[in-house]
């Protein structure tokens, strides 16, 4: 299984040209970030998750990528009022926690958590390898699509080999805790994860340049822009004025 | 710790993707065709290990190994950080995607520097003692730098954030020390089995 979660459904946008929702996800991420009203923010936060509610598909992986997200933001909630000035909501140890600092935090925490909502809604039904090509496709330079393609092909053969070992591991007995001997353990096996991709790495150039590899993947799926694509790029420009506007 | 959407202010935004972007243009300018799997497949290596969730006391965290990473990986640091970090934020919700600049930056660039400063002296060293010394000292200046950065740009954003930077600091202080032990054991076991990786 790969660790690269899909959501299995299609929702309605799986028809629009994967280059133009990349487009537009970049668009409307900055203008998300650039947005500083929190009646705008509240407002796209409520569209973008009724639309990916809507569009179908599993929400539990939507749901954990926003617990991810959040932790970082728990950090910014908890203490970002505690520092700007202004009306009290309580007090903790003669520290003041601000209204106004909360109002801050929480069009912070309605950012972030939209352009991962966006994010979901517009690539979580598209395999990262279509993703690759298109990436390729709006002429972000060759070396680094190559490294994202490897990337996500042999993550999965990496991580399977690393829990394999860790398995083997704990057959002998192994059990992880706060010790030297814990760490030398897992020493020892990243090292060999490091020394056997490497290894792998130099099998797969050979198999590569056997079959005259030139730098370059090629995309049998054909890529047109078609009406459709056009009306929701240009919806999106829309969408990311007013965002900034408002 | 990775930064979230959101947080950062435009010019921080627009500052940290240009660094990135140039450092990520400048190696790529220096990989050969040829040492791309490679380079993949170690940044996939170390992807993976990020992955793994080890137990520090009685909390249980995740490494970045980014000293590691940038001992092997010395300039390439910079697009295999980038690809990876755009594949943590556009599948697993770790980091922002306006953030992803800040993200590469604060991570290749101590990466950068540790490969700068001690993958000369680590090659050189024939003591297995110094050789563990060395790479610990790497694996935490590196955490240290990461943790650094990411207090600056947050900083730069709005000095408002200086609780907020403590507190995250305050949480990066046991990930340090890890940081450090394992980049040691990893290192000393390459040494022995692969000397080859770092020369």
């Amino acid at each position: 299984m790969s660790i690269f979660v899909i959501n299995p459904g299609s929702s309605y946008l799986s028809r629009i040209d994967p280059r133009c929702r990349l487009v537009s996800i970049f668009v409307l991420a900055i203008a998300i970030a650039l947005c500083h009203s929190i009646k705008t923010a509240l407002a796209v936060f409520f569209i973008l998750s009724a639309s990916s509610i809507m569009s179908g598909g599993d929400s539990s992986h939507l749901i954990r990528r926003l617990i991810e997200i959040n932790l970082f933001m728990m950090f910014v909630l908890l203490l970002l009022p505690f520092s700007i000035p202004g009306e009290v909501f309580f007090t903790l140890a003669g520290y003041n926690y601000s209204l106004d600092g909360l109002m801050v935090a929480v069009l912070m925490v309605l950012k972030a958590n939209s352009i991962m909502v966006l994010i979901y809604l517009l690539i979580g039904c598209m395999d990262p390898v279509r993703i690759a090509h298109s990436l390729q496709a709006l002429k972000i330079p060759s070396g680094f699509v190559q490294i994202m393609f490897f990337m996500i092909r042999y993550i999965d053969v990496l991580y399977d080999e690393c829990k394999k070992m860790l398995i083997a591991a704990k057959a002998r007995g192994f059990s992880s805790g706060c010790n030297i001997h814990s760490f030398r353990t897992y020493g020892n096996m990243f090292g060999m994860l490091f020394v056997r991709s490497l290894e792998r790495s130099e099998r797969i150039y050979i198999a590569m340049k056997c079959r005259g590899f030139r730098g370059r993947y090629y995309s049998m799926a054909s890529m047109r822009v078609k009406l459709i694509d056009r009306v929701f790029l240009i919806l999106s420009f829309l969408l990311a004025a007013i965002i900034i506007y408002l | 710790m990775h930064i979230a959407d959101g947080v950062l202010s435009p010019a921080v935004i627009a500052g940290t993707v240009i660094l990135s972007v140039g450092g990520i243009g400048m190696s790529l300018k220096k990989i050969q065709h040829d040492e791309i799997p490679r380079v993949s497949l170690m940044a996939a290596a170390c992807f993976v290990v990020s992955m793994i969730h080890i137990n520090i006391g009685p909390a249980s965290t995740h490494l970045n190994l980014s000293g590691l990473t940038g001992l092997l990986l010395g300039w390439s640091a910079f697009p295999a950080m980038g690809s990876a970090l755009l594949l943590q934020c556009l599948f697993f919700g770790y980091g922002g995607l306006t953030a992803w600049g800040a993200n590469t930056l604060n991570s290749a660039f101590p990466a950068l520097c540790c490969f700068l400063i001690f993958r000369p002296i680590i090659s050189r060293s024939s003591k297995e003692f110094n050789k563990r010394i060395l790479a610990a000292s790497a694996g935490a200046l590196a955490v240290i730098g990461n943790c650094l950065m990411l207090a600056a740009s947050l900083y730069l954003s709005s000095p408002d954030f200086l609780a907020t930077i403590y507190a995250i600091l305050i949480s990066q202080l046991p990930v340090i020390i890890a940081e450090a032990v394992i980049t040691a054991f990893v290192v000393s076991f390459l040494g022995r089995v692969k000397p080859e990786i770092f020369s």
